[in-house]
Parts: structure tokens; sequence; C-alpha cells
């Protein structure tokens, strides 16, 4: 079932309410509606917080509108919820440290991030925005590993980042823009290059 | 998110820090050099280098860099490992002296020429790229989980004295390294330092600009110009933070001059002492006994010593065995009071080595 024509799209079956589990609404910003597990909504500590604070009944859900998050698109927060849907229950790393941050990307979340990079992106800032620690961890995770053993030209392919040439126009505004600290780094910068870029780094 | 397709330049700094943390140091290095954003944004959010172990080996013609990212043995991008090899080399297109460095990758390895530049002194800049004040990185200062270093390696032995580059080792490398390390804002947490050097100087070069509270472990091992008895005095040494508060010290092929006693401090020694006295050898078992030495494990070297007389005299016949190197050893146990270890001294021909043990073998005596 694809989102684009469903009003109202069960991330999970198993979410149906069939058990009277109980389950909440939300709605993107371009107006899709998502029923989520409670158990899979306490993987994102900001919409757990907010759920908690509404302290919904079962018919409350039902006659209430549903829960707007109105800087997510559809297509995100459906990834989101798909996520969270599959991972419910599992305990969410605390950062604090103790523990060395080796990341894997476990199957399904490959599957799931098998997307263009903008929605990549999206789907990270969502991560970041509603606070889903292992979500965040993943996804940025992906974006390090597109990185690895590539040359500065190809990275700016991967990024979409800018050409030397549409950086040159950026210094020019930045010097024009009076600012010291720019002005210095273009100089460093200018340096390296005439140095011949001769470190491998 | 505002925009429709997104990039890696509208991510905030928070995500930038986490996509970072995830990046290993020679990505984020040539992401660095992508573009000026970047550039900046990396030298602003200073990112862990995640460095395990980095290891310096100088060697008459070339020096080689090694940092692994983790216990990875594999070169990268495969694996973890970078190494990076630093060479004088004429250049076959004309004949031009040059330094040649290459880069050994699973890929495809990488070399450069680069004119005008010594193999030292190519290095020397990027050591101080990596390490140097300017560094985009920074170790990680968390509490609970502060970054460092495992194992720092500084290994000089393969150039000899006579050699012509002593001078430049000398008088540019150790200089440069020292200067790098020391400007830094802080110092280089760094957990254990091992090191093989010709002279007593080199070592004072380079660990008093570690990070004292991070430092275990201090390793020397020392390369003799001409095979003859060298003495080191201590005094320099037990005056360094450094050396006060690591727990594990080992000096190879060099005796100092100090008592048993003055490396009481530390949790496990492995030296040489020139004549160790008997009184020594019943002190250390006293302070070990009463816990009032931190020393647990240790081996000493002598050129003589009387205290395997003294203990036949006064504890009666030892145990006797073979190690686990296959080395003859008279052993004495000692029970340590309220404490469920017994202290082994065990004498051989030209050490004693001393170790706290659960369980003596079955008819040993046990004092």
């Amino acid at each position: 079932m694809s989102v684009e024509n469903a009003p109202v799209v069960d991330v999970d079956e198993a979410a149906i309410p069939v058990e009277k589990k109980m389950y909440y609404r939300f709605e993107s910003n371009d107006k899709k509606e998502f029923r989520v597990s409670e158990l899979a909504i306490q993987q994102s500590e900001t919409l757990n917080r907010l759920v908690e604070a509404m302290g919904y009944t079962s018919e409350d859900v039902e006659n209430k509108p549903a829960i707007a998050i109105e800087n997510i698109d559809g297509k995100t927060l459906k990834l989101v919820f798909q996520w969270c849907e599959h991972h419910k229950g599992e305990a969410i790393p605390v950062d604090d440290g103790s523990v060395p941050k080796i990341v894997e990307i476990p199957e399904f979340d490959a599957k799931l991030m098998d997307i263009d990079n903008g929605l990549l992106f999206k789907l990270i800032w969502a991560a970041d925005y509603l606070n889903i620690v292992q979500l965040l961890n993943v996804s940025c995770k992906k974006v390090a590993n597109m990185a690895q053993g590539k040359t500065p030209a190809q990275l700016r392919r991967v990024y979409l980042l800018p050409s030397d040439e549409e950086d040159e126009a950026a210094k020019r505004a930045a010097q024009e823009a009076q600012d010291p600290r720019a002005r210095e780094v273009e100089e460093e910068f200018e340096e390296r290059k005439r140095q011949g870029g001769n470190s491998f780094f | 998110m505002e925009a429709d397709n997104p990039t890696l330049l509208q991510m905030p700094e928070v995500i930038m820090g986490h996509i970072l943390d995830k990046l290993d140091l020679p990505d984020i290095l040539i992401l660095r050099k992508t573009c000026h954003h970047l550039r900046n944004l990396i030298d602003d959010l200073h990112p862990d280098p995640k460095i395990a172990r980095s290891v310096i080996i100088v060697d008459t013609d070339f020096i080689e860099f090694k940092m692994n990212l983790d216990k990875d043995y594999d070169w990268y991008p495969e694996g973890k490992l970078l190494r990076i090899k630093y060479s004088d080399v004429v250049k076959p297109k004309n004949g031009s002296e040059a330094c040649k460095v290459q880069w050994f990758r699973s890929d495809r390895s990488r070399e450069k020429f680069v004119e005008g530049l010594s193999f030292i002194a190519h290095f020397c800049r990027d050591f101080e790229f990596i390490f140097g004040a300017q560094s985009p990185f920074e170790f990680s200062q968390n509490p609970r989980n502060p970054s460092r270093i495992q194992d720092f390696i500084l290994n000089l032995e393969y150039f000899p004295p006579d050699h012509f580059i002593w001078e430049a080792i000398t008088h540019q490398l150790l200089p440069s390294l020292e200067s790098t390390l020391k400007n830094r804002p802080r110092p280089l947490p760094v957990k254990e330092f091992y090191t093989t050097v010709y002279e007593k100087s080199h070592v004072f070069q380079i660990l008093p600009c570690f990070e004292p509270k991070t430092l275990e472990k201090i390793s020397i091992s020392h390369r003799p110009y001409i095979p003859e008895r060298v003495t080191w005095e201590l005094d320099e040494f037990s005056e360094l933070e450094q050396w006060k508060i690591a727990k594990v010290l080992w000096v190879f092929d060099v005796s100092l001059a100090a008592t048993v006693q003055e490396f009481k401090d530390f949790e496990e020694i492995n030296v040489k002492l020139g004549e160790v006295k008997v009184e020594e050898v019943l002190e250390l078992k006293e302070t070990i006994l009463n816990s009032t030495s931190n020393l647990t494990t240790g081996k000493i070297e002598f050129y003589t010593c009387d205290g395997e007389q003294h203990f036949l005299q006064t504890y009666g016949y030892p145990f006797t065995d073979i190690d686990m190197f296959g080395d003859d050893r008279r052993c004495w146990f000692f029970k340590i009071p309220n404490k469920k270890f017994i202290l082994q001294i065990s004498f051989y021909r030209m050490y004693l080595r001393f170790a706290l043990v659960e369980n003596p073998p079955k008819n040993a005596m046990v004092q």
C-alpha cells in the first residue's frame, strides 16, 4: 500500500488494533496519515514525550485529529515509522561515551535506506528532529560509508558539492563581505594549492 | 526541512557532527578538500581523529608513518590501516632530487613526487598537520570516555649514529616532532608509549609532550652505539609527571642508576640495574607484603646480586623448576597478609622476577 493513494497508512500490519494494542495517529505536512504502535513510538524520544504529555485514550486517538508533524513530509515519515515499527522494543543506545561507537547497518535498514540522497538527508534530518538515536546513527553511517576511499572530485559528485569554480565565486563573495576569517582561510587554501597540494591529505 | 532535495551542505552542524563521527580520518581530510564550506565546518567542529595506534619508523633513507584507525591491519580503504612512506629519490624524468611519498592502499597504492623538500621535512609537515596546533582534529574530552591513542610508537633503531642522516634526525626530525607536540593546545593523549632510541635525550624530546594523565605504559629500548655497558641516571626521568603516573615501565638494554625502591610507584617493571643488594630485595618483599608498594610484578636484571645467597640462608631451600621460557629458577614464596595472593620471588642467573600468584606449586614452601 503506498502512501500516495491511501489516506491512512498502517505502517505495520501488526499495529492494527485487533488486539486492542495502543497506537497513535500522526499526520505529515502533506496530510498523509500514519497509525503507529505505542511501542514503535518509544524509539522516538520526541514523539514519546509528546504522546505521554497528551495522555490520549484509545477513544481519543480515534476521535481527536491526528497529531500533526509539521515539518516532515509523508514520504520521509513513512520511512521513519517503518523503521520504528521494525525496531520497536529494542533498547535505545545511550550516548554516554562509555562504549565505542561502532555502527553496523542491519539488512532491514540497508534496504530501507536504499533511496536517493535527497530523501536520505531528509530521513537524517527527521531522525534528528524526532530524536531517534539509532536511526540517526545508521543513516549518518550510510552517508559516511559513501565517502570511503574517494577522491575530492568523486566526493563532490557523491554529495553534490560545489565545484572549484562555484567555490571561487563563493570565495569572492566572502571576500567582498570583508569577513577577515574567510580571507584567512582562503589564503591558506591558496597557499596549499601553490604548494602543489603535495600532501595526500 | 525546507528544501525539497537537500544535500550534505544543508545539514545542520549537529548532524554534520554525527556524520563526521562516523568518518575515518582520511575521508574527513578528503571531504575537507572538497569545498570551502565543509573545510570551515570541519575546522570548527574538530572531529575526533579516532587513531588507535600511531607508528613512526625512521630508517636511513625513509620514514614510515602508520596510523591504525582500529585494530584492523588491512590497508585502507578496505581496512583501517594508513601506511605512508616518505623517501628521497632521483626523479627518472629529469634527474632532479625529490621526496617520494607512497600511500599503500588496498585499492590502488598512490605515489607522489615532491621537489624541494626532504623526506624528513615532508613527514614532519604531515605529522604537524595531523597532530599539531592547527590540526582540524581534536581528541574527544568526554569525561566518561575520553579518546586517546592506544599506542604511540617511535622507532629510531634503523639508522646508525655514524650514518650521514644522523644529523638530520637529531637536528631536524626530533626537534620538529617535539615542537609539534609541545605547541598543541592540549598534550597528546596516549596510553602506551614505545620507543627505541640511541640516546636518552631522544626520549626526553618526546615523552614529556604526552598527556600525563592518560599515559599508562612507558617502554624504552636502548640501542647502544657500541656494545658496552651504558648507564642512565634516573633523576630527570623521575621528575616527569608522565613517569610518576605511569603504571608500567619497561626499559631494555641500558642499566639504570637506581635502587629497586625507586620503582615502587609502578605496578609492573622490567628494568636493568647494575648491582642489586639483598637489602633492596628484602625491602621490595616487605613493601609488597605490607602493601606500601604498588608493584605486583616485574623483572629486574642485574650484573651482581647477593640476594639469592641470603634467601637460601634465611628461608631455606628454594623451590626449583624451569619457567615457561625454559630458564632455571630458584623460587621462594611469601604469604601476603589478609590477601589471597602469594608473592613469588624467583632468582635466575642474571635477573630476578617477582609476581603475585594465587596457587603456588604443590610442594613449594610458603613462608
